[in-house]
């Protein structure tokens, strides 16, 4: 539990979230099928969450 | 109400970061979860032109970004071995005079480099130079920004005077002619504020013997190479018209102290500053060579329709990132050449290049952050129809007097984009449809718009970023933001009254209406 709160908080991971959302709503933009892209949406608020209590 | 709405997310941004003094990561977040919930909820917007907005502001993010980590990784590297140290100590030995040393730097050379590279270019270069002269951190951060602001029109080897001129269709010789105006007006205003930085109001009656001559011949210049109709080398060759003739004039009214003698240590000045002059070497010979749009990473993105009507287009190729075209592979590259010229001179240290590859890291990520939150809401906010329609309200109201504003829209467009370019294209056409819609010329407004951006790309997200991540000042960007804004509004301000005085006042038409 410990680790993943730290992972969650850390910058790096941080960054590398963003990466994961962009390859997600990329994907579904150009497959049609938007839940990958929802999802993408969601882990970039979430991400924006994390930023401001880091 | 809707005006209001547009609004949010700018005055959440400013709120933040001057008021409650949080880091631009934390601005930059709490802003976009505002445009996100605001674009959803009240402008129509669905997830998936949601998806495609956040894709396109990653997409855009990742442009700026390779740029920075590319600048940040060469100033380390000149920084770590020590040529940082060998460059300054030759400034200090060609220029004496402190104040000179400011003007110089932050009005004049970060000027050319912006002529040359732009995108941030100038401001991670300039910024660490002027801190290790010993001037303060925020004002140097400050004084670059504003500084290099009035040539930012026609840098970047004419990218934003382009991007104006494909937006409104306006004739380039036109559109040269009105910036000109506006280009030499925010010279003098911009090289006014940067001796206001450095002592006050009595520095800059000091600066007006260097202000006016070297804006007399850089104006000259820029009509010139307009006139030749030369516009990707009206930055570069302007402002290096400006750096000699106020070199000049310094140097035959300072006091002869004997020849000077250049400071060497295990390198020399000319294996010190190569790093740098490749930079501009490189980006020379790709313009020249016309190998800039081969090998290109673009991304495409679908268009959509809000449910208020509000168009976004399709893009097929989005922030194109081209391998001789963009900063970013120039500065690695500059930094390559820096690495063998430092294992040829001999002071080359394998311990001291892995501690520059994690202080780049160290200093990149918190950056990228934050650049990734700004950029997003940025893209939020067009495509969902906030920008456009803070835009239009905003005309309908000002009506005859709306050209005083006009500035203030480019300015607005890069404090958003970062981009004098991207403030032309979201604010060009705009621009261009009010001008027609008074009956005043379309150039001269057009050319009020790229000028307002080109000031306001001082306050924009990236050189701010830069500048703080430059300065070591990550986390206290309040303080740039505080000192930048009403610097930039007050000159936008002025440039603003003199479109009224041109298009109003005088009734200048340059081009047609």
């Amino acid at each position: 539990m410990n680790f993943i709160k730290k992972l969650l908080l850390s910058k790096s991971f941080q960054l590398i979230l963003f990466g994961i959302a962009f390859a997600f709503i990329y994907t579904s933009i150009h497959s049609g099928d938007m839940t990958l892209g929802y999802v993408g949406i969601l882990i970039i608020i979430a991400d924006a969450v994390f930023i401001l209590v880091t | 109400m809707t005006i209001l709405l547009s609004l949010a997310p700018i005055l959440t941004l400013l709120l933040c970061l001057i008021f409650f003094k949080m880091p631009a990561s934390k601005a930059g977040a709490i802003s976009m979860i505002f445009a996100f919930i605001i674009a959803l909820s009240f402008f129509g917007i669905d997830f998936f032109g949601m998806s495609v907005a956040m894709g396109k502001g990653i997409t855009l993010a990742f442009f700026v970004l390779l740029i920075v980590w590319a600048a940040l990784f060469l100033y380390h590297l000149v920084d770590d071995f020590k040529a940082l140290d060998v460059i300054n100590k030759n400034i200090l030995i060609f220029v004496k005079d402190k104040f000179v040393q400011f003007l110089l730097i932050a009005w004049l050379f970060s000027a050319m480099l912006q002529g040359i590279a732009g995108f941030g270019v100038p401001v991670i270069i300039t910024v660490p130079i002027l801190i290790s002269l010993g001037f303060n951190p925020v004002t140097s951060v400050v004084a670059v920004l504003i500084g290099h602001s009035w040539a930012v029109s026609f840098g970047s080897m004419g990218s934003s005077f382009y991007a104006i001129f494909l937006m409104t269709g306006v004739p380039q010789q036109y559109l040269g002619f009105a910036l000109w105006i506006f280009g030499t007006t925010a010279m003098i205003l911009t090289g006014l504020a940067v001796c206001y930085l450095y002592g006050g109001v009595k520095q800059m009656f000091k600066g007006l013997v260097y202000i006016l001559p070297v804006s007399a011949l850089t104006s000259a210049t820029i009509f010139l190479t307009v006139n030749l109709q030369l516009f990707s080398l009206v930055g570069l060759s302007s402002a290096l018209v400006g750096l000699i003739t106020m070199y000049t004039i310094y140097r035959l009214s300072a006091k002869k102290e004997g020849k000077d003698k250049l400071y060497s240590s295990s390198l020399n000045l000319w294996q010190a500053a190569l790093p740098y002059f490749s930079v501009i070497v490189l980006t020379l010979l790709i313009q020249s060579l016309g190998i800039k749009n081969i090998a290109a990473l673009s991304f495409s993105f679908p268009g959509f329709t809000t449910e208020l009507g509000h168009v976004v287009s399709a893009e097929p190729a989005y922030s194109t990132i081209r391998l001789f075209g963009h900063p970013g592979p120039i500065l690695f590259s500059a930094a390559g050449i820096g690495v063998l010229t430092y294992k040829i001179a001999g002071v080359w240290d394998v311990k001291i290049f892995k501690g520059t590859v994690k202080k780049t890291f160290a200093r990149c990520v918190p950056t990228s952050l934050s650049l990734l939150c700004l950029i997003t809401m940025a893209v939020i906010m067009m495509d969902s129809g906030m920008t456009t329609e803070l835009a239009t309200r905003t005309a309908e109201v000002s009506g005859r007097f709306y050209p005083i504003f006009a500035p203030l829209f480019g300015v607005l467009g890069s404090f958003i984009t970062g981009s004098n370019t991207n403030s032309n294209v979201l604010f060009g056409q705009f621009q261009y449809t009010i001008a027609k819609n008074l009956g005043v010329s379309t150039a001269v407004m057009c050319a009020a718009q790229s000028i307002g951006g080109s000031i306001g790309v001082s306050t924009g997200p990236n050189g701010v970023l830069m500048g703080a991540t430059a300065s070591k000042l990550v986390g206290q960007e309040s303080l740039i933001y505080k000192k930048v804004s009403w610097i930039a509004l007050l000159i936008a301000l002025a440039l603003g009254i003199l479109n009224f005085i041109l298009l109003e006042v005088l009734q200048l038409n340059i081009g047609g209406i």
